[in-house]
């Protein structure tokens, strides 16, 4: 379609615009990743590793009730974050595009979003400990204001606390997409929807969350990788009690049990890819992209 | 004719913080006319549109359709359709969903809206490419398709936002003839907003004239092509020299009008002008005869040749004659070949007593006609 932009133009000159990236994805992420994949099938007595070909750390893993009660405890995360920011997400955004008409206001809004993030992680998470704890601020409100006589147990160093903390640092990724493609919808699209009659929520099942699937889908991956990959937010927030698929993998590597941690890692690579090749099935987010 | 989709706008008003888009405008629009406003960008008539399409509610006065007002009623249920300048067609449905969308959010059963969208398609030639989606047609094809998701409604009326304006020359002539055989065969009332003047005269059985947000004339196009109402439509609407003078003397049933260079024009009589007073008036530029020999007479003006344009069944020529705007003749083809003139010729222009068209209105802005 397009022609070359300059005459004197190799053939070269893409794969040189793409070499330094490469190179990045290559060493960053290819070796370490064949390594995992390789040391998850070498052979391992608990002291030292051999390289021998052996199926015996997957035996270990798979062959351990553990195991399924890992990747279901992560799983039950990944959905409970990942129903939580969507709702968020798309709310917001659909604020930010529909609601606020004057752009400066919008650009505004859509910053102050961002403001958590000029902390870090660790910071984020751990001022939620102060604010749930048995003698934290919340409980000491609820008690005050004499809807509870004891503290709530279940507001920190638990599942609740985890998911909790989990939204608050992933909703962002879930709002630029989202709000990306909303932005993107033409408003004729909308005023032709009431035209023919449409309601608001019709309007919004109709048109606005089918041309805001692309966002949603981003997002998804987003959060999803995210909460899969996560063994801090466990740990600290749970005080210890649950446990997901990496902090179990990192317990093995503090154990020097590094095969079985790797093939514990290979599984979860299969698990996530399954899981965004799924989200990438229901949406094609190439095509639309290209739209 | 058709009185339920007769509109009738009365005494609204739109505004928009001070500004008055739409400022105190009756219209009657007869049913089953074909009506359209035309105006500069800005002068009101995509609002007024707006509003009787509901999309926008007047800030006062009322709109009925068919005798019942439907100022404040909800779009989509006062028996109008909208086609959007850009067509707004939904990328994420096929042509067939896209053109089922009213049906479906009323509620009608899948395999029913179908088969009536199909239907609907057929009608505008596009039933093979019922599954494709917008973004695979061409400009006129969506065009067709954004006509049958007006249509499917049945509506009383169909308001079309600049229909023509996205389109090629070619498919625009074409979808014009398209869009009155159309209107023909409904006997619907459509409103058509446009900034092109032959536009609204091939198609029109009433042309609205806007600017500023007032109506300047709301007549047949016969009616507004020849006898313009105020300086602004005659220029507006194009085809008219738009001339000034004051009142000589007021004779039984006639005017004599001087003009800054002393030139008398006999008009018809002028209600309540009397000497002094300043007239419009135009004249046609298919009715003026040039001539190379210079002075005197009335009912002419002299100028030089300023541009001579071959336009295959008449020949334009400009003068310039010193006042602000070009003095424009049409002039016949043979007799004009006979005796050609030269740029920079000084030449008299002259025209019968007759064809003299006084201009009551007092909007006297320069207005751009679009002529393609």
């Amino acid at each position: 379609m397009s022609g070359r932009s300059s005459p004197s133009g190799s053939r070269l000159a893409p794969y040189l615009q793409v070499a330094p990236l490469a190179f990045l994805m290559l060493t960053m992420v290819g070796i370490p990743l064949v390594t995992v994949v390789m040391l998850s099938f070498w052979e391992f007595d608990g002291i030292a590793v051999y390289p021998a070909f052996t199926w015996a750390n997957y035996a270990e893993v798979l062959g351990s009730p553990v195991t399924l009660k890992l990747f279901l405890a992560t799983l039950k995360y990944a959905l409970l974050t990942l129903v939580a920011t969507t709702v968020i997400g798309f709310t917001c955004s659909y604020f930010l595009v529909f609601h606020v008409r004057s752009l400066k206001l919008q650009i505004g809004l859509f910053l102050l979003c961002t403001i958590p993030f000029w902390t870090s992680n660790v910071i984020r998470m751990v001022s939620w400990i102060p604010f749930l704890g048995r003698e934290g601020l919340f409980n000491s409100m609820l008690i005050q204001a004499g809807l509870i006589d004891r503290p709530l147990d279940i507001l920190l160093y638990s599942d609740f606390a985890v998911v909790l903390t989990y939204i608050h640092l992933f909703t962002l990724f879930m709002i630029v997409p989202i709000f990306n493609s909303m932005a993107k919808i033409d408003s004729n699209l909308i005023e032709a929807a009431r035209d023919a009659g449409a309601t608001p929520a019709q309007i919004l099942w109709n048109v606005i969350i089918p041309l805001s699937k692309t966002g949603i889908a981003l997002g998804s991956i987003f959060v999803v990788t995210l909460v899969m990959g996560d063994f801090f937010v466990v740990r600290v927030m749970s005080g210890g009690q649950s446990a997901s698929v990496v902090s179990a993998m990192k317990n093995n590597i503090d154990q020097l049990y590094y095969p079985v941690a790797s093939a514990m890692a290979v599984l979860l690579v299969a698990v996530v890819l399954l899981m965004v090749t799924a989200i990438l099935r229901v949406v094609d987010i190439r095509s639309e992209l290209a739209r | 004719m058709n009185e339920q989709s007769r509109i009738d706008i009365r005494g609204v008003t739109k505004l928009y913080g001070p500004v008055r888009a739409v400022n105190n405008v009756d219209l009657t629009i007869e049913g089953g006319a074909y009506c359209c406003m035309i105006g500069p960008s800005g002068c009101g008539k995509t609002t007024l549109l707006r509003m009787i399409a509901g999309h926008e509610t007047p800030t006062s006065g009322t709109i009925s359709i068919g005798g019942e007002d439907v100022t404040h009623a909800r779009t989509g249920s006062r028996g109008t359709a909208l086609m959007f300048q850009n067509y707004a067609l939904f990328p994420h449905l096929s042509l067939t969903d896209n053109v089922g969308f009213s049906l479906k959010v009323r509620g009608v059963p899948s395999a029913e809206r179908r088969d009536t969208a199909r239907e609907m398609l057929g009608r505008v030639q596009l039933l093979h490419l019922a599954d494709r989606v917008p973004s695979e047609l061409s400009g006129g094809q969506q065009q067709r398709v954004a006509l049958a998701r007006a249509l499917i409604t049945k509506p009383k009326v169909l308001l079309l936002d600049e229909p023509l304006s996205a389109l090629d020359e070619f498919l625009r002539l074409r979808m014009r003839v398209e869009l009155k055989r159309l209107q023909n065969q409904l006997g619907i009332t459509f409103i058509h907003v446009t900034h092109t003047q032959p536009e609204a005269i091939a198609l029109a059985d009433q042309v609205v004239v806007m600017d500023h947000g007032v109506i300047d004339q709301a007549a047949s196009p016969r009616e507004v092509y020849n006898h313009p109402h105020s300086p602004y439509v005659a220029r507006f609407m194009g085809g008219q020299n738009v001339l000034t003078g004051t009142v000589d003397a007021v004779d039984a049933g006639q005017t004599v009008v001087r003009s800054k260079d002393g030139t008398l024009y006999d008009l018809p009589a002028v209600a309540g002008a009397g000497p002094g007073d300043t007239v419009n008036f135009s004249v046609r530029r298919d009715r003026i005869h040039l001539a190379s020999d210079l002075g005197g007479g009335r009912n002419c003006t002299e100028g030089t040749v300023a541009n001579i344009e071959y336009q295959g069944t008449f020949v334009k020529v400009a003068l310039d004659t010193g006042s602000r705007e070009e003095f424009v003749a049409y002039l016949d083809v043979d007799r004009y070949y006979a005796a050609p003139n030269e740029v920079g010729q000084r030449v008299r222009a002259s025209w019968e007593a007759r064809f003299n068209h006084v201009l009551p209105g007092q909007n006297n802005s320069t207005g751009t006609p679009h002529e393609d």
